[in-house]
C-alpha cells in the first residue's frame, strides 16, 4: 500500500513539476494517433462474428463455396394485380435479375430467378428429360408462352413455391456475393437503387432482405448515428457545465474522453481493426470511465481549491495524488475485466477486449494525469461562470444516500438488496439466448426490412438457411437410396419443426426427373430402386444443365450433399430446438455409407455463436470478478475488499440482464460486446466512494467512520452522480434511434451507469458501515471507539471483519 | 466463535463466488431439447394417393406408409405408420369393414375387423412391381398396378388369385360398371373390362395416352387420362365418345356426384360437369392451391380431394383442408 502511495506521490509530483511537457507528449500523441484516425475503417465484417473453432463453422468452412450462402440478397417481385405471369412484372423480374450482376461484389453465377440459367424447366420426352431456363435469354412473347411458362414454374417443386409463391402472386430473386468482395455499405445502396428505378412500380411491389441489406440498413444510419452520438456528447456537455458552473468541468471531461477515444481508435486502426457501426455504443461505455474518471478528479480539486481554499496547483496535484489509488484500481480492474472477454472465439469479441482494454488504460493518461494537469493552471478556481446552483439536483441523490447510511436504516440496507437481488436474478434466468423476437433484433419491427422479412418468410418457406452436411465415405454415395431416403427422413423430420418452412436436398431433384419421366405422375415421386437408377435420374437432369446447376446440392463426385433448411426466423429457440431435433435424428438414424454433420450457412453459425454465448458470457463475468478480487487482493491486501466490490458488479450485471429479459432483449453476437465492456462497469464508482471513506479516515484518525462516510459521499458521491447522471442522460437520447439495437443498447447502459452509480451511493456506505471491514477502517479499537462515539452500532459488528 | 466464522466466510466467499460461476461457465447449458418431436397429423411433404370410407371413418393412404383417418362423428384424426415402411397407392373397403391397402413392391396390408394390420407381399416382378390401386367389388377385393397386375381376393382380405399375366401395360384404376361389371383405366389408352366376375376381359382402345381413373351413375360413365383427355359413355360403357377438349392437364381421377361429374388432376386441375358431360366448368375454390390431386372421394358433405394434401369440397363448393392443421 505504502509503495502505491509513494508511486502516486511521485507521478503527480512528476506530471504537475513538468506539466508544460506532459501536455505537449500527449498532444503529440494524441495528433499522431488522429492522423492514424484517417484510415480507420468502419464497417461490418461477416468473418468477425464467427467463432471459428465451433464444429458448426468448420463444417460451414468446409462446404460454404457450395452450399452456403453468407450474403445471399432476396428480392421479393410481387404483383399488385393477379399472379406474377403478366410480361411486365416478368419484365421487372428480368430487369433486376440482369441489373443485379452490376452490384459490387456479386457472384454473377449465383443469381437465380425465374430470369436466370439457373431455374430450369424439365420436360419429359420419349427421348429423356429436357432441362432449359425458365425464361431465358429471352422473355415469353405471346400469351401462349407466358402460359407455358406458368406450366413450367407449376411442374417443377424446386420453383414452385420456393421462387414462386403458391398463389403465383410473387416471385423471389436471390444473388450472393463473394465473402471476399462484400462490402454492405455499397451492396445496400446499390441494389435499393435497381429497385428504385423500377419502371413498374403500377404492377409490382418490390421487397429486400438479407444478411447484406440488414448490414447496409446499419450502413445507412451511419449519419444519423453519428448525429445522435454528437447530440448525445452536446447535452452531456450542457449537463456537466450546468451543474458544475465551470468551463473546467465541462472541458476536462470532454477532453479526458477525446484523448481516450483518439488513443484507442488509432491504435486499433494501426493494428488493421475496423469499427463495427453497431458498437458504436460501446465507445459510450468508455467515455463514460473517462468521463467518470475526470469528474472524480475535478471535483476533487473543488473541493480542495474552493472547500479548502489551497492554491490550484497544489490543490490539483493533491487530487491526483489522492485519486490516484481508487483511479487506477478502477481502470486496471475495468481493463482486465474488458481483457477477459478475449477468451470467447470470435474475432470481433477478440478486437473489443483488445480494443476496450486499450481505451480504458488510455484513461490513465487522458483523465488520471491529464485533467490534473490542467486543473493546475486554474487562476481562479471558485469563479462560475453562471449563476444557477443545481447543486439540489446532486444533493437529491446524496443527501437520502448519507442519511440512509448513517441511520438505522442501513442495517436494512443488505437484507433488502439480497431481496432485490434474487428477484433480479430470478428475471435473468429468463434471459434469451440468441434472439429473442421475429426479424432482426437490429432493427425496429416496422422497419421495412422487418415488414419484407415477414412478408418473405409467410409467403415462402423462410428466407434463411442452414444446411447439414452428409459426407459420404465414397464418391458416387449420394447416389445410394439408403442416403437419398435418409436426407428425405430427415426433411420431413425437421419440417415438423414450427419454424422451419421447407428444406431442399438432392433426393428432391430425384424424385422430380423419376416423377417427370413417367408422365409427371406424382405416383412416381419417389427415389430410383438403386445407386444405378438414381445416377440415371441425375444424369438426365443434368442434360443441359449448367455444371453448377447441383453446386447447392451436392460435389462433382457426389461424395458429399447437403440437406438446406429454410428458417422462418432465427430466435434463439428456434435455432437449438433445430439443432437439438437434428443431433438427435442423427444418432438415432445412423447411415452405413455416409455420415451427417450440423450445421453450416449464415444460421448455422448463429447457432455456433449462441451455443458459445451463454458459457463465454459467465465465464467472462466470473473472470472478471477474478480481476477485481485480484486488484483489491493487490491494493487493500484482503480479500474481502474483494467480496465487497463484487457486490456493485454483481447487481449491475444482474439488474441489466433482467431488464433485458423483462424486454425481450436476447443476448445476441451484437449485445455480447456491450454486455461484455459492462460488466466491470459498476465498480469504479464504488472504487471512489470508499477509497474517499479510507482516504478521509487515514487523514483524519480521529474522525468517526459515519463522518468518514458523510465526507465520502458529499466529495466522491457528489463526482459519482454527477457523471452517471449526466452520461445516463446521453446515452439515453439513443432511444430515438432508428437502429432498434443502439436504441436499446442506450438504454441498457444507462441502466447500467444508473445501477452502478446508486449501488455505490446508497448500498455501499451501509454494507460499510455495518460490516466494518478492516481494509477500510482499519484496526477493530479505533471502530469500536468510534462507534461508542455515535453509540448506534451493534456491540456484534462493532468488531468489524477483516 | 461467531466473528471468526463470519471472517473465514468473508475471506472465502470472493473465491466461492468464483468458483460458482466458473463451475456455471463450464456445465451450464441451454436445454435446447423438446423431446421427439411428435408425428404431426399433416406434413408439408404428404403425398396422399387413396382414400376410403369404412365403417363411420374415412382413410386415406399416401408415401412413406403414410395412414390418416378420420372419425366421421368425432372429427377426430388419427396417424399412423404402416410396417414394413413403403409408398401406399390405394385403400378401399369392405362392407365388413375390411380394409385392404396397396403399395410398392407387390405389397399389400389388411385391416381386420379387430384393427389389426398385417402386410403380405403379392407375387409381382422385381421391376414394374407397384400395386396402384384395389377397390372391393361384387364381394371381392381387387387390385391393379404396373405390368397388368390384377389380382381378386376373398371378402376379408385372403385368398388372392393373379387373373391375367404381366404385360407392359400399367392398370391404374380398377372400377366397378353398370350391372356388376368392372372396368380397368390403363396405360396407352387401354380400357378393360369384365362382365362376369373376372373370368373373362374386353379391351377397348381410347387413344393413346394413358387412362387414370372410370366412373359410372347408372348406364353413363366418364374416364379421364393423361392430357386432359375424357371420354363418355351413355350406354354402360359399350360405346365411347370423346369429351372435347377443356383442359392439358393429365385427369387423374373422376368421381360421380350428384347430378354430374368431378375430375382432378395435376397443377390443381379441377372440373364439374352435368351428367350429360358435355360442358366442363373449371373450379377453384379458395385455399385448394394448385398442385396436383390423383384421388377423389364421394362422401355425404361433397367430396374428399386426394393429393399433395387432404381437403374437402363440400357442396357448396367450399374448400377446408383436413385435418385443421394443414391449413397452416
Amino acid at each position: 500500500m505504502k509503495k502505491l502511495i509513494d508511486l502516486a506521490s511521485a507521478v503527480s509530483s512528476f506530471a504537475i513539476r513538468n506539466r508544460v511537457g506532459v501536455c505537449v507528449a500527449i498532444a503529440l500523441v494524441t495528433l499522431f494517433f488522429g492522423a492514424c484516425l484517417t484510415h480507420l475503417d468502419v464497417r461490418t465484417r461477416f468473418g468477425d462474428m464467427v467463432p471459428h473453432d465451433h464444429p458448426y463453422v468448420k463444417v460451414h468452412q468446409k462446404y460454404q463455396e457450395n452450399f452456403a450462402a453468407s450474403n445471399r440478397v432476396t428480392i421479393l417481385v410481387r404483383s399488385l394485380d393477379g399472379d406474377i405471369f403478366k410480361l411486365p412484372v416478368l419484365r421487372e423480374i428480368q430487369r433486376i435479375t440482369y441489373e443485379l450482376q452490376k452490384v459490387h461484389g456479386v457472384n454473377p453465377l449465383q443469381i437465380t430467378s425465374l430470369a436466370s440459367k439457373k431455374l430450369k424447366r424439365v420436360d419429359a420426352s420419349s427421348e429423356g428429360i429436357e432441362t432449359r431456363p425458365m425464361m431465358w435469354p429471352d422473355l415469353p412473347k405471346t400469351q401462349v408462352e407466358i402460359d407455358a411458362l406458368r406450366q413450367a414454374v407449376l411442374n417443377n417443386p424446386m420453383v414452385y413455391g420456393l421462387y414462386v409463391d403458391a398463389e403465383l402472386k410473387s416471385a423471389l430473386i436471390q444473388v450472393d456475393f463473394y465473402d471476399q468482395l462484400v462490402d454492405y455499405g455499397k451492396i445496400f445502396p446499390q441494389v435499393q437503387a435497381i429497385l428504385d428505378a423500377s419502371p413498374a412500380k403500377a404492377q409490382v411491389s418490390l421487397h429486400l432482405v438479407g444478411e447484406p441489406i440488414l448490414y447496409g440498413w446499419v450502413a445507412h444510419y451511419l449519419g444519423e448515428t453519428v448525429a445522435i452520438s454528437l447530440l448525445s456528447l452536446v447535452s452531456m456537455l450542457v449537463l456537466l457545465f450546468a451543474i458544475s458552473r465551470t468551463w473546467r468541468g465541462m472541458l476536462l471531461p470532454l477532453l479526458a474522453g477525446i484523448v481516450s477515444a483518439t488513443w484507442a481508435l488509432g491504435i486499433g486502426s494501426l493494428l488493421g481493426y475496423n469499427f463495427d457501426p453497431l458498437v458504436i455504443v460501446v465507445a459510450f461505455i468508455i467515455t463514460a470511465r473517462a468521463f467518470s474518471h475526470s469528474v472524480q478528479l475535478v471535483t476533487r480539486f473543488d473541493d480542495l481549491a474552493v472547500g479548502e481554499s489551497i492554491e490550484p496547483r497544489r490543490a490539483a496535484e493533491q487530487s491526483m495524488r489522492e485519486l490516484f489509488r481508487p483511479g487506477m484500481l478502477g481502470l486496471y480492474a475495468d481493463a482486465g475485466a474488458v481483457l477477459c472477454v478475449i477468451l470467447t472465439p470470435i474475432p470481433m469479441m477478440h478486437k473489443v477486449a483488445i480494443i476496450g482494454a486499450v481505451w480504458v488504460m488510455t484513461i490513465s493518461v487522458s483523465a488520471v494525469i491529464l485533467t490534473p494537469v490542467l486543473l493546475s493552471w486554474v487562476k481562479r478556481p471558485d469563479r462560475y461562470i453562471h449563476p444557477l446552483r443545481l447543486d439540489a439536483v446532486l444533493s437529491a441523490f446524496t443527501k437520502p444516500a448519507t442519511w440512509v447510511a448513517t441511520s438505522r436504516a442501513r442495517y436494512a440496507v443488505a437484507p433488502v438488496m439480497l431481496v432485490l437481488l434474487a428477484g433480479l436474478l430470478f428475471e435473468a434466468t429468463h434471459i434469451t439466448v440468441g434472439d429473442a423476437s421475429d426479424g432482426s433484433p437490429i432493427l425496429w419491427r416496422d422497419s421495412p426490412f422487418n415488414r419484407d422479412s415477414a412478408l418473405i418468410n409467410g409467403m415462402y418457406p423462410g428466407s434463411e438457411q442452414m444446411f447439414i452436411a452428409v459426407e459420404g465415405k465414397a464418391p458416387d454415395a449420394l447416389k445410394q437410396p439408403e442416403v437419398l431416403d435418409w436426407m428425405q427422413r430427415f426433411s420431413r423430420y425437421m419440417e415438423r419443426q414450427a419454424g422451419i418452412g421447407g428444406s431442399v436436398s438432392l433426393a428432391d431433384i430425384v424424385v422430380e426427373i423419376r416423377r417427370n419421366l413417367h408422365e409427371g405422375n406424382p405416383r412416381y415421386r419417389e427415389l430410383g430402386a438403386d445407386a444405378g437408377e438414381n445416377g440415371e435420374l441425375v444424369s438426365f437432369y443434368m442434360q443441359g444443365a449448367d455444371p453448377d446447376d447441383l453446386n447447392q446440392f451436392s460435389d462433382v463426385p457426389f461424395q458429399n450433399g447437403a440437406v438446406t433448411l429454410f428458417f422462418r426466423d432465427h430466435k434463439g429457440e428456434t435455432l437449438r430446438h433445430a439443432i437439438h431435433n437434428g443431433k438427435q435424428f442423427i444418432a438415432d438414424n445412423p447411415m452405413p455409407q455416409a455420415e451427417a454433420k450440423l450445421a453450416g450457412g449464415v444460421l448455422g453459425i448463429t447457432a455456433a455463436v449462441n451455443e458459445i454465448l451463454l458459457r463465454d458470457q459467465i465465464e467472462a463475468i466470473a473472470l472478471a470478478f477474478l480481476v477485481v478480487v485480484l486488484c483489491c487482493l493487490v491494493v487493500y491486501r484482503s480479500s474481502v475488499s474483494g467480496v465487497f466490490f463484487i457486490v456493485p458488479v454483481l447487481i449491475s450485471n444482474v439488474a441489466t440482464f433482467a431488464y433485458m429479459a423483462w424486454h425481450g432483449i436476447g443476448m445476441s453476437i451484437s449485445t455480447l460486446p456491450v454486455v461484455a465492456l459492462g460488466i466491470g462497469l459498476g465498480v469504479d464508482y464504488a472504487f471512489y466512494i470508499v477509497d474517499a471513506i479510507k482516504e478521509h479516515l487515514e487523514k483524519h484518525p480521529e474522525a468517526s467512520p459515519t463522518d468518514a462516510v458523510r465526507q465520502s459521499l458529499g466529495s466522491a458521491g457528489r463526482g459519482v452522480i454527477l457523471t452517471a447522471l449526466t452520461l445516463a442522460a446521453g446515452v439515453l437520447l439513443w432511444s430515438g434511434s432508428s437502429l432498434r439495437f443502439q436504441a436499446e443498447m442506450g438504454i441498457l447502459i444507462g441502466l447500467w451507469l444508473m445501477a452502478s452509480a446508486f449501488t455505490s451511493l446508497f448500498v455501499m456506505p451501509s454494507l460499510a458501515l455495518v460490516f466494518k471491514p478492516d481494509f477500510i477502517f482499519g484496526n477493530p479499537v479505533r471502530n469500536a471507539a468510534s462507534s461508542a462515539e455515535n453509540g448506534r452500532l451493534e456491540p456484534h459488528i462493532q468488531r468489524g471483519i477483516a | 466463535m461467531f466473528d471468526r466464522i463470519s471472517s473465514v466466510a468473508a475471506r472465502l466467499s470472493p473465491w466461492l463466488i468464483i468458483g460458482g460461476l466458473a463451475y456455471a461457465a463450464l456445465f451450464v447449458q441451454v436445454d435446447g431439447a423438446t423431446g421427439t418431436m411428435r408425428q404431426p397429423l399433416a406434413e408439408s411433404r404428404d403425398l396422399f394417393f387413396g382414400g376410403a370410407a369404412a365403417d363411420g371413418r374415412l382413410w386415406f393412404v399416401g408415401q412413406a406408409g403414410a395412414v390418416l383417418s378420420m372419425d366421421g362423428q368425432s372429427r377426430q384424426w388419427e396417424r399412423s405408420q404402416l410396417q414394413p415402411v413403403a409408398n401406399l397407392q390405394g385403400i378401399a373397403a369392405s362392407g365388413a369393414g375390411v380394409l385392404v391397402a396397396v403399395g410398392n413392391g407387390g405389397r399389400l396390408w389388411v385391416r381386420d375387423k379387430g384393427g389389426q394390420w398385417t402386410s403380405q407381399s403379392l407375387p409381382v416382378g422385381d421391376v414394374g412391381n407397384k400395386l396402384i390401386d384395389v377397390a372391393f367389388l361384387d364381394g371381392h377385393f381387387w387390385v391393379v398396378g404396373e405390368m397388368g397386375a390384377l389380382f381378386r381376393a376373398d371378402a376379408d382380405g385372403t385368398n388372392w388369385t393373379r387373373l391375367r399375366d404381366a404385360v407392359d401395360v400399367a392398370f391404374n384404376r380398377v372400377r366397378p360398371g353398370p350391372d356388376g361389371s368392372i372396368w380397368v383405366a390403363a396405360e396407352f389408352g387401354h380400357l378393360l373390362h369384365s362382365r362376369d366376375g373376372g373370368v373373362s376381359w374386353s379391351s377397348v382402345q381410347l387413344g393413346n395416352e394413358s387412362l387414370q381413373s372410370i366412373a359410372f351413375a347408372g348406364e353413363e360413365g366418364v374416364v379421364v387420362g393423361n392430357r386432359g383427355q375424357a371420354f363418355r359413355s351413355a350406354d354402360g360403357g359399350k360405346s365411347w365418345q370423346p369429351v372435347p377438349a377443356f383442359t392439358t392437364e393429365h385427369l387423374y381421377d373422376v368421381v360421380a356426384r350428384q347430378g354430374g361429374w368431378l375430375v382432378a388432376g395435376d397443377r390443381g386441375a379441377l372440373f364439374s360437369a352435368s351428367r350429360a358431360a358435355a360442358h366442363w366448368r373449371p373450379l377453384a375454390p379458395e385455399g385448394s392451391g394448385k398442385r396436383y390431386r390423383t384421388g377423389l372421394l364421394a362422401v355425404q358433405e361433397g367430396d374428399v380431394l386426394i393429393g399433395s394434401g387432404i381437403g374437402l369440397l363440400d357442396n357448396e363448393g367450399n374448400y377446408r383442408a383436413w385435418p385443421a392443421e394443414a391449413a397452416r
